[in-house]
């Protein structure tokens, strides 16, 4: 069970909730049961090559994903999830 | 809500750009929650490079002409600030050799999903030519309009610098 904090224009797809409980036990998993339970996320987080999108930060607890295991990084019990919005530009 | 900004934070951030030349600058500036007053200037490592190296495909554009900002340092700059009731104003990066203005590139990742994240964050660019300042524009998001709109803020460039 993970906590993964949503950012605001999506949390219309969660019933305007801005934190959940999400089982699994890595990014992939929650991510994929958060879909499981609000669908819409898949399409808004991962692009048609089915990766990630390069515009958002996904952090467990304080590190970002990018730089530990990306999808595969392990969640731990009351490990917290955020997806932020990178803040990026030309 | 109007953002105050005073010269000095203004040449903070113009001292960044010009020293990061050729390359975009990047930061954020902090101000106390619920006030219109920009006070704080944090330079955010721009790692674009590193992203570019690592995976050309997805991050096709090097740090000449994108900005990325570190997420950790930015996370930790949120976080405390936080802490003592400040919040993120304004966004600023440098645009090396290409103007001021808010690019598609900009707009699109300022709305990642056809909407601001934030609709109150300002976003500041400045134009930097041959390592020399030469302009500086705020973009705040206009909800009627659906659209940024530019305010022009070469009134507060040092003379020198026009
Ligand atoms: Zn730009």
């Amino acid at each position: 069970m993970a906590k993964v904090r949503i950012p605001t224009p999506l949390q219309k797809l969660a019933e305007n909730q801005a934190e959940l409980e999400v089982s699994g036990t890595s990014v992939k998993e929650v991510l994929a049961n958060l879909e499981a339970k609000y669908p819409g996320f898949q399409e808004r987080l991962y692009d048609d090559k089915g990766q990630l999108r390069r515009f958002i930060n996904f952090y467990v607890n304080e590190e970002d994903i990018r730089f530990a295991d990306g999808e595969a990084t392990i969640l731990k019990e009351d490990d917290e999830l955020s997806i932020v919005p990178a803040i990026a530009g030309g | 809500m109007k953002l105050q900004i005073s010269s000095y934070v203004l040449d903070m951030m113009i001292y960044h750009a010009e020293k990061d030349y050729p390359e975009e600058t990047c930061g954020v500036v902090i101000g106390p929650k619920g006030k219109s007053k920009a006070i704080g200037v944090f330079p955010i490592k721009n790692i674009q490079n590193d992203l570019h190296q690592k995976d050309p495909k997805q991050y096709s554009r090097d740090a000449k002409t994108a900005y990325f900002m570190d997420p950790t340092q930015l996370r930790i700059v949120e976080k405390e600030a936080a802490k003592k009731n400040f919040e993120i104003k304004i966004i600023y990066h440098s645009h090396p050799d290409h103007g001021v203005y808010f690019s598609e590139e900009d707009k699109a990742m300022a709305c990642p999903w056809g909407e601001p994240n934030d609709p109150n964050l300002a976003w500041l660019v400045i134009g930097v030519a041959q390592a020399k300042a030469n302009g500086a524009s705020l973009f705040y998001w206009d909800e009627e309009k659906k659209d940024f709109l530019e305010k022009n803020l070469k009134q507060n460039f040092r003379s020198e610098r026009i």
